[in-house]
């Protein structure tokens, strides 16, 4: 790929790097914590209900992206209240939203025939090239407020999302950050539908944060590396889809794939090596662990594991 | 004014009550065990002191209020059953354990030095000073455990509620944690310990209660390990043969049951 910097002229350009460097720079933010809750696939449930506010914005004629929002924020206070009040599992509620909202996009979608199916296609592949300032705008504005907002509680939600019973009996006010869990990952699926598209949506939430925790050993490490690689993945894949005229959502996402692909190859590899090589804490197998306060692990007697 | 109180705790699961009718105390400053075989609600009776199953009758109340309206949670450090599976993202020992200082900052502000402190000690409380910036998923699971403690620790709390502290863990760290509470203990901190064996950490003890079947049939002196099993105001039946003891296992253990809590000895990598 020969990078041409005279495509930094054309406006259209410049706003669809604004709108992806907001949109690979937040969504991680998001969705280390989704990861962390094993709940890597919500922001695609997220993605097919949001379908449903596209079709509702064609079928009005209003904002898809504000339609969305609404609906994609209803949907995630909606699962919830199911996930936490009722019997129904995670994975129940998942699926409920997955065939709804991609029924109800299409249904609507029906409905609104005459108002250009094809515009939906935009939405589903994602279009930055297209967007107009207002909307790179918005982008940007809901973007940086996900990732400061998720920057600040990041102890809270990530004690919040690694052990849910230990932060209520911390006192942790556990329903309402995963409330705002959940409504944050509205707010991005709704912000980057414009960047990637509504079914790869879920791609930015979740690759960045699994490329950059194989090599990473720390929560803070894992999210900002996380961030980093979502900004890098999303310019590039945008300075590429302008080069080629391919869909920058799609573009974006196999980038982000192929990068997880290297790295985790990259990271296997290093593993083995440092494996032969390490002599430094943690050590391998399992040292005698009597020595306190003073700590000293030269005593080695290796303690059988308990069956 | 006692630490911990039920009256007449009940919870049931579907409609099977699980723990009946518990009466129970904690005094500050106060060593308890609650023991029992697998089954018998001793993990249940202290989820529900804790808040995280929901009471079917009766009344718990943690420093003198009732449980629905307490609120100072800073005052008790919780060492939850460590669970085998890995979290889908890496965390640092001193990540975890600096949870324990949440209920102590103000939501959404940056730790204060004295926090970061609680976190250095607590750490090296436990003998895992060193291992403060390793990812946890590559500690072993007698490490793992110590860094849960830990964060209970960090807490600074007035009431240490362990929930089987010692499953997976070997003799030696035991002793080692046997220790560290036991310190706690000489300062002041009351202790509810769920374990379902005699080990080091039960030699610190004030009081056992023995749970039955969701009931107390047992409440006061600790009961003695299976070697002097014959004392005669040992009231606890044995529904199994006193079992062997295992290599590597230094104390005697009191087995209620089958232990099907084995845990995965995680070594690491």
């Amino acid at each position: 790929m020969n990078l041409d910097m005279s495509l930094f002229g054309y406006e259209f350009m410049q706003r669809a790097l604004v709108g992806a460097l907001a949109v690979g720079l937040c969504a991680p933010a998001v969705g280390v914590f989704l990861v962390q809750k094993r709940l890597a696939l919500i922001g695609d449930g997220l993605g097919h209900i949001a379908l449903t506010g596209v079709a509702i914005g064609l079928l009005t004629s209003t904002s898809p992206m504000w339609t969305t929002l609404a609906t994609t924020v209803v949907a995630s206070v909606a699962m919830e209240l199911l996930r936490s009040h009722s019997r129904t599992s995670g994975d129940v509620a998942l699926a409920m939203m997955f065939y709804g909202g991609i029924a109800g996009g299409v249904y609507l979608t029906g409905i609104a025939s005459d108002k250009g199916v094809a515009n939906l296609q935009q939405y589903l592949f994602g279009s930055l090239l297209t967007a107009g300032w207002d909307e790179v705008l918005t982008i940007a504005i809901g973007g940086a407020a996900v990732a400061l907002l998720m920057l600040a509680l990041r102890p809270w939600m990530s004690a919040v999302a690694t052990d849910e019973q230990y932060a209520r009996v911390a006192g942790l006010p556990v329903g309402g950050l995963n409330l705002l869990l959940l409504m944050t990952t509205a707010v991005v699926v709704s912000v980057s539908m414009r960047a990637v598209g509504l079914l790869l949506v879920s791609a930015l939430l979740v690759i960045p944060v699994v490329t950059a925790q194989q090599f990473t050993r720390s929560f803070r490490a894992t999210m900002h590396g996380g961030m980093a690689v979502g900004f890098l993945i999303a310019v590039a894949g945008v300075l590429a889809s302008a080069v080629q005229d391919v869909p920058p959502g799609a573009t974006i996402v196999l980038i982000g794939v192929a990068c997880f692909l290297i790295t985790a190859t990259a990271a296997a590899i290093a593993h083995r090596v440092r494996r032969t090589w390490r002599s430094h804490p943690p050590p391998e197998g399992e040292p005698l662990e009597v020595e306190l306060p003073s700590a000293d692990p030269a005593d080695g007697t290796p303690t059988p594991p308990k069956g | 004014m006692p630490v911990i109180a039920t009256r007449g705790a009940t919870v049931s699961y579907s409609g099977r009550a699980v723990v009946r009718d518990v009466d129970l105390a904690v005094e500050p400053g106060e060593a308890v065990a609650v023991m029992g075989a697998n089954g018998s609600g001793k993990s249940t009776l202290v989820k529900a002191i804790v808040g995280l199953v929901p009471l079917a009758a009766g009344a718990i109340e943690l420093f003198g209020a009732p449980q629905r309206r307490f609120r100072a949670w800073q005052r008790i450090g919780y060492v939850p059953q460590r669970t085998g599976a890995a979290s889908g993202v890496p965390a640092t020992a001193a990540e975890v354990v600096a949870q324990g200082r949440l209920s102590r900052r103000l939501i959404g502000l940056p730790p204060r030095r004295s926090d970061r402190a609680a976190v250095d000690r607590s750490l090296a409380e436990v003998g895992l000073a060193d291992h403060a910036h390793c990812s946890v998923e590559t500690l072993s699971g007698g490490q793992q455990q110590r860094v849960l403690i830990a964060r209970a620790l960090a807490t600074d709390p007035d009431v240490l509620i362990m929930d089987e502290p010692t499953v997976g863990v070997d003799a030696a760290t035991q002793a080692a944690l046997a220790a560290v509470v036991a310190d706690r203990v000489d300062a002041g901190c009351a202790v509810l310990l769920v374990t379902h064996e005699l080990g080091p950490l039960t030699d610190r003890l004030d009081r056992a209660i023995v749970l039955a079947d969701g009931r107390v049939v047992h409440d006061g002196a600790p009961p003695l390990p299976v070697g002097e099993h014959a004392a005669p105001d040992h009231e606890h039946a044995h529904p199994h043969p006193p079992p062997v003891l295992g290599l590597g296992e230094a104390a005697p253990r009191l087995t209620f049951g089958d232990t099907d809590d084995a845990d995965d000895h995680r070594s690491c990598e």
